[in-house]
């Protein structure tokens, strides 16, 4: 075996001890596998693991080492949000509604990375349909951050930040329709990407809005989502909004120096929803990018606050549709002893979905409806081109727009103090990027009493490299994104 | 928006039932929900297209053949009922 931490390495320090024979992907997938087995009881994140086919596949990955092939990705164990399709393993959503559902084909992300000699150690918990920021709309339980067990992990990719937080995986995938992948990137202490719309293939990933719904990676750092990106984007004849652009090179992008690039700091932010230690944390960060010679330029997102009610019609109208194929007839959960083909339907439903996706059905099929569709759809989609215009004036002027990912650090579990509404308010800062397509990243940038913060770098369309440079040049100077939240201690 | 709103023809639309033990929690949500869509409302959108979606600026298309990507053996698996490799269901018409 091998002196080296595993449950801390880099991707690239992986990728070195494989190919020094210092470890091999089988012993590496089987460490995995044991952290998995000894620590997510505690913390819920994984809802099936493979160590089968983990064990199997790092069999392949080394054959292939052996012969002398050193691909990024090769023997490098990951998880995968159960929003993406595997074939012949089950495929969730973390709903009752897909709980025995297996999937017939493999999404392209999982594909592409299995392609790549990824090794697949099982698929992570998530909110429901990817329906929450707190990962406690999940059929299978709350997941818990490894930060603090009495806090979330934030939502709805959740189970993947707090899996790679507690190092029971060295990498993950996410999706983010809202900053799903960011803000629990952010409660977690980790580093996510959401990439462009269009960026990585939605093919086999079940959808929830699709003008805004996107994959992306979740490590611990920068250079190690450049790494991943690598194998997930591209173009893919299997999703017609996927962008037939080339992709490219990260790994070389990231190293370049960040200085003279300009980075936009929005006066909206620092408004009185976000935690005024957060935003001490985040100017902290900002002033630490100046250090190295990024230049700080005040920008105006008038229509910034508008975002989360933009996206709050936008996305149950898009979720209304896309759910109205979950009917009991064809897969997923039907009810018991149907009266008639409207019973089949009307109980499959209603007992096969969660309350939070039901609210979010009931909320798109009424702003979808004739009455309401110009007073709500239509106007929300009319807001959008303007958040979006915005965006784009002012990334014609400035390299990327850095803030916060969430306005707070991770809040308790079953905080019955926060209303509905309240919940939502949680994406302000992220839901922006995907009405708008634009990519952004979230970055370790500090700690407030003890819990991690966020700072988000929001780039423009398809310059995932420039969010991924800043953040790696930025993780170069600081050592925010190593630290890790204490899950040994509750081990014993 | 009216003040109050009547929740049940809106889940019959969407194939939802709603009890009557959990009706008054499910429509003090939803009205609470369209409350944070009033300040869309006050927005001036005159002569501002919709932006459907971003993609609308890249989206491709396949050539129009037909390809098998999963068998229907393989789909028909996921099927809650079935006769004779049909998706089986609640007799239609008597």
């Amino acid at each position: 075996m091998t002196s080296l931490d595993l449950t801390t390495s880099s991707l690239r320090q992986l990728r070195e001890s494989l190919d020094s024979k210092q470890i091999s992907s089988v012993e590496l997938a089987q460490f995995f596998v044991n952290r998995i087995k000894q620590f997510d009881p505690q913390l819920n994140s994984v809802i099936t693991e493979t160590a089968d086919l983990a064990l199997e596949q790092a069999e392949h990955a080394d054959r292939r080492i052996a012969n002398g092939d050193s691909s990024a990705l090769l023997g490098i164990p990951i998880l995968h949000k159960d929003i993406f399709c595997t074939k012949g393993v089950k495929t969730t959503c973390a709903s009752k509604m897909l709980a025995d559902f297996v999937s017939p084909y493999d999404a392209t992300v999982v594909s592409a990375l299995g392609n790549a000699g990824a090794i697949t150690l099982g698929k992570t918990n998530m909110d429901e349909f990817a329906m929450g920021s707190s990962n406690e709309t999940s059929y299978f339980g709350a997941v818990k951050n490894p930060w603090d067990l009495s806090r979330v992990p934030g939502g709805s990719s959740g189970g993947s930040a707090s899996a790679v937080a507690a190092g029971l995986a060295p990498c993950a995938t996410g999706t983010d329709t809202g900053g799903s992948i960011r803000q629990p990137a952010a409660l977690c202490g980790i580093t996510g990407l959401k990439p462009s719309y269009g960026r990585v293939s939605r093919y086999g990933m079940i959808a929830f809005a699709s003008s805004m719904d996107q994959a992306g990676p979740m490590a611990k750092s920068a250079e190690d989502c450049a790494s991943l990106m690598a194998a997930m984007a591209g173009h893919d004849p299997l999703d017609s909004t996927s962008a037939r652009l080339a992709v490219p090179d990260y790994a070389t992008e990231i190293q370049k120096p960040i200085a003279g690039l300009r980075i936009g700091i929005p006066e909206e932010i620092f408004d009185k929803q976000l935690s005024p230690e957060v935003g001490d944390t985040i100017n902290a960060a900002l002033r630490e990018l100046e250090s190295m010679g990024a230049v700080l330029v005040d920008v105006k997102l008038p229509s910034t606050p508008l975002g989360v009610s933009t996206y709050y019609v936008i996305a149950p109208a898009e979720a209304s549709a896309n759910l109205a194929r979950y009917d009991g007839v064809r897969f997923g959960y039907r009810c018991e002893h149907p009266e008639n083909l409207e019973d089949l339907y009307v109980r499959s439903r209603t007992e096969g979905f969660g309350e939070e996706v039901k609210r979010r059905i009931l909320v798109g099929t009424f702003t979808l409806s004739a009455a309401s569709y110009d007073q709500y759809f239509m106007k929300a989609q009319q807001v959008r081109r303007m958040i979006a215009n915005e965006y784009d004036e002012v990334l014609a002027d400035v390299d990327v727009i850095a803030g916060p990912s969430a306005p707070n650090t991770a809040f308790p579990l079953n905080d019955s103090s926060k209303s509905i509404t309240d919940m939502y308010m949680e994406d302000v800062f992220t839901v922006g990027c995907n009405l708008a397509g634009l990519p952004a990243i979230s970055v370790p940038a500090g700690l407030v009493d003890g819990l991690p913060v966020g700072m988000q770098l929001i780039g423009r369309a398809f310059d995932e490299a420039t969010v991924l440079r800043i953040g790696h040049q930025f993780q170069m100077q600081t050592d925010w994104h190593t630290r890790t939240g204490g899950i040994e201690e509750f081990a014993s | 928006m009216s003040a109050s709103t009547d929740v049940t023809p809106i889940a019959a639309l969407a194939k939802l039932a709603i009890s009557d033990q959990s009706y008054s929690q499910v429509k003090e949500n939803f009205e609470s929900t369209l409350q944070l869509f009033d300040e869309l409302t006050q927005v001036d959108t005159a002569g501002i297209a919709p932006l459907v979606s971003p993609g609308d600026r890249h989206q491709t298309l396949r050539a129009d053949t037909n390809e098998t990507l999963v068998e229907r053996a393989e789909l028909m698996k996921n099927a809650p009922a079935q006769e004779h490799n049909y998706f089986a269901v609640p007799r239609v018409i008597d």
